[in-house]
């Protein structure tokens, strides 16, 4: 590990990598700050200008980008009501009414501070966790792999969106994609109507696609929505002792959001609402919960930023995507020839000990331009709807075109995103299909790995004992919605969210 | 850091607009029969593959059994609509704001990997650019002229000339 950390370190001497982790964090607060602009988004706006760069540079600025992006949706949602980002509705939930009561620097000092120890303490728990997780994955054949990827794939199914049906939907069509393209084992060509598609479904492309041209078409809809001037806006306190009341509800909600960010399938909407919940439960004052009650601020954000750490850890330790913004790391790094997983750790170590230390050494700078640049990412939410739109749609083409410098990719990403913007209609979510794209691959592979290994026996399967217990909770896991009571839980953490 | 309450942003109102309206059932349908017939394609095309890898699981198998699923689930969510729409149990409706708006801007996406094709990328993305931010309710020259000179420098020093993507 001190190797891995020094490796980490020396990249961090170069200054193109400073440079890097500066701009992933402006720009994170940019996307986060926006309205409608989600991290994935961000990420999947910026992996195209990563190309040119050095792979460390590439990742300190993405994963601080993800990291400013979860907190700066707390400025709007606490400032104007607007949630930047979909976790923030909880913030806003007690963070607007504080805002109404004259204590707006007081909410944003709390939600800056919080978010910034859930942060740090969630990347510790990440570097212990993931050094665990690698060593019991190195012993991972490919019944294991298999059974993992079907794991997460049930997970995120059943937990993503409000539909398990839709959640299923949206990830057999993301898997029946991942199969066109050059066959994984016998290199047979499949369903490549066109010669583009020989190497599969560009990543990329899909990926720009369905998360930010769709999003284009949504804000089309409300391109004309009329900006309201903002008048005396707030400065924060910058008051570090704000928190001292609430440490324990801190290191509740770091856990709390955590374990949720481990688990596939559950985001940082998830972890929020929990803290939240688990906070109002523990209060000595729960009926000034939605009436702004700093203790609210506090558990939200704090949770739904060590979201992202905990998202990180099964990505790292066994390549496998819980999230739609780690599926686009991991696309991030696979441009640059890098493989998540426990071999990560002793083929570039370098990279995820970046990650860790852009997380921790990222953190004083996203402070301080939260502290002290409230009053600048509040008046993003003043520009204008539809020129936020025209400029990602041309920022979508010009990204999609500069990977694969054919204009080939450009046809996929405008398709997936007519397809993207039709299924969310209807309301089949794209982050399933997004993940699919990135396990489909590792699921066929080693499901005909373990086939061929075992002499086509099936029971390598269940004779194994982690695949055994990861099919049978996946099985679990598929099954789960069906008993009623599983239902109405789920639907009243969904209205919760809507709301 | 004190702020009057009264000075808070007032509640967004949306102008009144167009709106396109229809019943979730619908695209329930419409989409589950969509996917049924991709999944077919999908589980046809795969049935004709060779198979050279003399093992029970070839190249043809994990296709053919996600398309099988797909269709299966397709199939049932599609059912699920069709049975609802019966029986008048009704979910929410599928709105479509601004329906001319949303078709220029696909019609506009389409047209753009044309027009790259034939008058190379800077002269496309102006014209996309401008046309885009028309479409998207930004309607003065001024404004649109500064946007997209301001990004067709902006894809000319970061893309060009500091990560050396050529552009056509």
């Amino acid at each position: 590990m001190i190797d891995g950390f020094m490796a980490g370190l020396a990249a961090f001497s170069s200054w193109q990598v400073i440079a890097g982790l500066f701009a992933g964090v402006i720009i994170g607060y940019l996307v986060g700050a926006l309205p409608g602009l989600s991290a994935g988004v961000g990420m999947a706006l910026l992996i195209p200008f990563s190309f040119g760069l050095d792979p460390i540079v590439s990742v300190v600025m993405l994963i601080t980008l993800y990291m400013a992006s979860e907190y700066s949706g707390a400025i709007p949602a606490i400032l104007v009501n607007t949630p930047g980002e979909p976790s923030a509705a909880i913030t806003a939930l007690d963070g607007y009414p504080m805002r109404q009561r004259g204590e707006a620097g007081q909410a944003l000092t709390l939600s800056i501070l919080g978010s910034a120890g859930g942060s740090v303490l969630s990347t510790i728990l990440l570097i212990f966790t993931v050094s665990w997780m690698t060593k019991f994955a190195l012993a991972f054949g490919p019944a294991e792999y298999f059974a993992i990827a079907v794991l997460g794939l049930s997970l995120i199914s059943t937990l993503s969106g409000d539909s398990v049906t839709r959640g299923i939907i949206a990830l057999l069509f993301g898997l029946l994609l991942t199969t066109i393209g050059t066959d994984p084992v016998d290199g047979i060509p499949r369903f490549a109507v066109v010669e583009g598609f020989l190497s599969g479904v560009p990543f990329v492309s899909a990926l720009i696609g369905l998360f930010a041209l769709s999003e284009v078409l949504r804000m089309l809809e409300t391109a004309d929505e009329p900006v309201i001037p903002l008048r005396n806006i707030p400065s924060v306190s910058g008051q570090f002792s704000l928190i001292r009341p609430h440490t324990w509800n801190m290191i509740r909600s770091t856990l709390v959001g955590y374990v949720v960010g481990v688990i596939p399938g559950a985001g940082a909407s998830i972890a929020s609402i929990t803290a939240y919940s688990i906070q109002k439960r523990l209060s000595k004052s729960p009926e000034t919960f939605g009436k702004g009650n700093p203790e609210g601020v506090v558990a939200a954000e704090t949770a739904n930023n060590s979201c992202m750490p905990g998202a990180l850890a099964p990505m790292l330790a066994l390549g496998i995507p819980g999230k739609a913004s780690t599926a686009v790391l991991i696309g991030a790094l696979a441009i640059h020839g890098v493989q998540p997983g426990p071999l990560i750790f002793e083929r570039n170590p370098e990279v995820p000990y970046s990650m860790y230390i852009a997380l921790l050494v990222g953190m004083p700078f996203m402070v301080m331009l939260g502290l002290y640049g409230t009053r600048l990412w509040v008046q993003l939410t003043q520009i204008s709807r539809g020129v936020i739109t025209a400029i990602v749609a041309a920022i979508c083409l010009l990204g999609t075109y500069s990977e694969s410098k054919d204009i080939f990719s450009i046809w996929v990403a405008v398709g997936f995103g007519v397809v993207g913007y039709v299924l969310q209609k209807v309301r089949i979510e794209p982050a399933p299909i997004i993940l699919a794209l990135v396990l489909g691959y590792l699921m066929e592979s080693n499901f005909r790995r373990a086939m061929v290994m075992s002499g086509d026996e099936i029971s390598i399967f269940y004779m194994h004992p982690i695949s055994m217990i990861c099919l049978g909770i996946a099985i679990i896991v598929f099954f789960l919605p069906l008993l009623p009571s599983f239902g109405r839980q789920k639907a009243r953490i969904e209205e919760q969210i809507h709301h | 850091m004190q702020s009057n309450p009264d000075e808070m942003r007032d509640q967004d109102t949306m102008p009144e607009a167009r709106t396109l309206f229809f019943s979730l059932e619908i695209g329930d349908i419409v989409i589950g029969l969509a996917l049924t017939a991709m999944a077919s394609w999908f589980f046809f095309q795969a049935s004709v593959l060779p198979d050279f890898s003399g093992t029970a699981v070839g190249a043809a198998d994990f296709p053919k059994g996600l398309a099988a699923l797909l269709g299966l689930t397709s199939l049932i969510f599609a059912g699920a609509g069709v049975r609802r729409m019966i029986s008048g149990r009704l979910e929410e409706r599928i709105t479509v704001r601004q329906p001319m708006r949303v078709l220029l801007g696909i019609a506009l996406l389409i047209m753009f990997p044309l027009m790259m094709d034939t008058l190379g990328y800077y002269i496309a993305m102006a014209v996309f650019f401008s046309a885009f931010l028309y479409v998207a309710n930004c309607r003065s020259p001024i404004a649109i002229v500064l946007y997209v000179g301001g990004f067709l420098l902006f894809t000319k020093l970061v893309f060009e000339m500091l990560l050396g993507t050529p552009l056509p």
